[in-house]
């Protein structure tokens, strides 16, 4: 029945712990009450027992001073008996004797009874007299007088005072254990929930925490019940990675398949412009030149974003000094920053810092960054490195000037292939911010654009230990 | 303050003349047509008085009549007139107010709980002692040139030994008549087994029996009967200190404490003042007063130390004697051995 209930009740929008408390909890209310009316029920058996052996008792000590004579008889009805009747819990005490059909003594109006039980075995009645509530025992009684066989019809009564006082103090002391009973139980309930939850959680945790690109399979130790979930999870993964590196080592290939002839028809391109004598044809070999050029870079890009795709399921994690490879960073791009006359200045110490993480597509990320910041800087002009270590985080931040204001949104920055509107005459794919970003969330670490609004870009980028 | 005291002649015009015999009367407090407090009690006057008048200083708006009468009327009166309209009924009966609380006749005292009384002088809330009386013999010192009987089993060797002295000169309860008497006299009988004895040395030497204990203190301070047996202490020993020839003796197998007691009656129409008197009569003042009055207040506890104390307890075992066959075959024999 309780299950039923438990069904028929819907729970909207809670969770499977909120169910399970919630469920335990009514379940554990059900109990208690039970329990409390049991007992309860137990109780009240045992004072209506206990007061009809007392009942009981005092009926055979009223029988033993019952005294014959000659003709009548007499009753010295015992003071200790009454006494202690009323003693336990201040109860009423009422009887009633009738000698044959005669009233002999005691309560006169006392109330009828079918039945009289015998000595052994006296019947018991729960009755109202003189406006209380009264537990009666009625026996009838053979005596002797003069050889002659008579009979006693006695009913004795008691008010239910020492019943309802026990049973209170039994109640209260009862609801006082319920109460701690519940507590408990509620205290109980909630972590053995926690504890038979805790896979769950585990897992649920686990996959939150875990990347976008992050493809590696659901390692968890779960119960039965949850293996199939991570099997098919597992297996869903497998097949999403099988497809999405069938995906990038086509796009590989066919980026390295079109970077030969592209070298191939740039180079005969290049000797055709050399060897061309007219002007319009010159123009348009021009044309081409630049088309390939941009074609290459867009191919350069592609296989980039493949390998950086690849690595970040498989990070080579090494110890390297991050102030170094910044420094030969900006080596490398030095000869590309003169041909425009950009300077490159440093605000950072230049004592080792190391950092663990994958090297070559730090470099990437920070590479991509930098060449961004040359293509984007007006001529002569300065692009600042500044790196900090706070907090156990590195951040490095990359400042430089810019023509004119961005009217774009930073997290369009990010999309592949957009290209700003100050980007017409520059050469780009649009794939290095969103590549950036790719490879950073995928160093655990976090990149954000600082200031882009005014004629001055900086990025943050941030790795945490 | 205003203060009446008026004879019993106007009472038996202005109660029913049922069956109450009235003692005293008297009223207390501002003139009004009715009392706003009808005490009925077997408690002298006198007693009385001094704590009703400390009562009706501090209460001005209420007045209070006070009427005596035996304990028997008393029992009486609550339970066979339906008209009755007394608010308070007192007694030293312990058994006819267990009686008339066990058949009904009497309604919860209200917050008798916060009273700093002992337990063993309240029953269901309804009966409250607050007062407690040693029974004690009383013997003339002018007529005692022998030894001073320490107890029962002393005093009927003295009786039987001296027959020609005290033939006529021992006085006690009529229990027939008196409701304390018989209380008395029916404790003796559970608690002695040289009751019966003594009852029939008693009745040899032609015993006096009469209604009440002034009765015979006078009775024993004339000389005209050398002992007064079972007699309440309070009494005894405020004459005592005025009349130098009455010598209280606290037996020493045993002197009975009884418990005066107070029920508001189911009929009562002031249960409030009623209630407002009780919570008066039980505070520190009320029973200081009563102290004064040489009564002995309910938290006394000097009294446990003079002796083999045996407290009536407050229980249902105070009807048996007065179950009808009981009560009967008791009187029978109280009468056979005290009228030979």
């Amino acid at each position: 029945m309780v299950i039923n209930l438990l069904q028929k009740i819907n729970f909207p929008n809670l969770s499977i712990k909120q169910r399970l408390v919630l469920q335990l909890v009514i379940v554990s209310i059900l109990i208690a009450f039970s329990l409390f009316f049991l007992i309860k029920n137990i109780t009240n058996q045992v004072m209506t027992t206990t007061q009809d052996r007392l009942l009981t008792a005092s009926l055979n000590s009223i029988i033993d001073k019952f005294y014959t004579s000659n003709k009548d008889i007499s009753l010295d009805l015992p003071y200790d008996t009454f006494s202690l009747l009323g003693a336990i819990s201040e109860d009423k005490l009422f009887y009633k004797i009738n000698y044959n059909d005669k009233f002999l003594t005691g309560y006169q109006k006392f109330p009828m009874v079918l039945k009289y039980g015998n000595l052994r075995k006296p019947i018991f009645y729960n009755l109202i007299f003189e406006n209380e509530k009264i537990r009666v025992a009625a026996i009838k009684h053979s005596i002797y007088v003069n050889g002659k066989k008579n009979l006693l019809f006695i009913k004795i009564g008691q008010t239910l005072n020492f019943q309802s006082s026990i049973s209170s103090q039994i109640t209260n002391n009862l609801l006082l254990i319920i109460l701690i009973f519940l507590v408990l139980s509620i205290i109980l309930v909630l972590l053995a929930t926690r504890i038979s939850l805790q896979p769950i959680t585990l897992l649920a945790n686990d996959l939150n925490k875990r990347k976008p690109n992050d493809l590696t399979l659901v390692k968890n130790n779960v119960p039965i019940e949850l293996a199939p979930l991570v099997l098919s999870l597992n297996s869903f993964v497998k097949k999403f990675r099988g497809v999405l590196r069938t995906t990038e080592t086509f796009v590989a290939e066919a980026a390295h398949h079109i970077r030969t002839p592209l070298s191939i028809v740039k180079s005969e391109s290049e000797i055709a412009f050399l060897k061309s004598k007219t002007k319009s044809n010159r123009e348009h070999l021009r044309n081409i030149i630049r088309s390939i050029d941009e074609t290459n870079r867009y191919t350069t890009q592609l296989l980039d974003n493949a390998m950086v795709l690849y690595r970040l399921e498989k990070l080579e994690k090494q110890n390297f000094s991050i102030t170094k490879s910044l420094v030969h960073l900006i080596n490398v791009f030095k000869p590309a920053a003169d041909l425009k006359d950009i300077n490159f200045s440093t605000t950072f110490n230049f004592k080792s810092k190391f950092i663990v993480t994958d090297k070559l597509l730090f470099e990437t990320a920070i590479r991509n960054l930098i060449d961004n910041s040359i293509k984007y800087a007006p001529i002569e002009t300065n692009i600042n490195l500044d790196y900090k270590f706070f907090n156990n985080v590195h951040e490095i931040k990359i400042k430089n000037q810019i023509n004119k204001k961005l009217n774009t949104s930073k997290s369009a920055l990010f999309k592949r292939f957009y290209r700003g509107q100050n980007s017409k005459n520059i050469i780009g794919s649009g794939l290095g911010l969103s590549l950036v970003n790719e490879i950073i969330l995928g160093l655990n670490g976090q990149f954000k654009i600082l200031k882009y609004k005014e004629k001055e870009f900086c990025i943050s980028v941030q790795f945490f230990c | 303050m205003y203060f009446s005291s008026i004879f019993l002649l106007i009472f038996l015009i202005t109660f029913k003349a049922h069956s109450l015999v009235i003692e005293t009367i008297n009223e207390y407090g501002p003139k009004k047509n009715y009392p706003d407090l009808n005490i009925l009690s077997s408690t002298d006057v006198d007693v009385f008085e001094p704590l009703i008048k400390l009562f009706v200083k501090d209460n001005k708006q209420i007045r209070i009549r006070y009427v005596t009468a035996s304990t028997s009327d008393i029992y009486k009166e609550i339970t066979n007139s339906n008209k009755s309209n007394f608010d308070l009924v007192i007694s030293s009966a312990m058994d006819l107010q267990m009686k008339l609380a066990n058949d009904g006749f009497a309604l919860d005292i209200e917050n008798i709980e916060k009273s700093a009384i002992p337990e063993w002088s309240m029953w269901r809330k309804q009966i409250v002692g607050f007062s407690i009386e040693p029974i004690v013999t009383v013997i003339s010192k002018a007529d005692f040139n022998i030894k001073i009987p320490k107890t029962r089993r002393d005093l009927i060797s003295i009786l039987r030994n001296n027959p020609n002295k005290f033939y006529k000169k021992i006085i006690t309860y009529d229990i027939n008549k008196s409701g304390a008497g018989f209380l008395f006299a029916s404790q003796d009988e559970r608690q002695s087994e040289s009751f019966w004895r003594l009852a029939e040395v008693m009745g040899s030497l032609k015993t006096k029996v009469v209604c009440c204990s002034s009765k015979m203190l006078d009775a024993v301070n004339s000389r005209e009967s050398y002992i007064a047996y079972n007699i309440i202490g309070s009494y005894a020993e405020q004459r005592a200190r005025k009349q130098k020839n009455l010598i209280v003796v606290y037996p020493y197998d045993y002197t009975l404490l009884l418990l005066r007691s107070a029920i508001i009656p189911k009929n009562s129409k002031n249960k409030a003042n009623a209630n407002i008197f009780l919570k008066f009569l039980l505070s520190k003042p009320g029973q200081k007063i009563l102290e004064k009055k040489g009564m002995l207040s309910i938290k006394n506890k000097k009294i446990f130390k003079k002796g083999n104390i045996k407290l009536i307890r407050l229980d249902t075992g105070l009807l048996v004697y007065l179950d009808k066959l009981k009560r009967k075959r008791f009187l029978s024999e109280w009468n056979e051995a005290l009228f030979q």
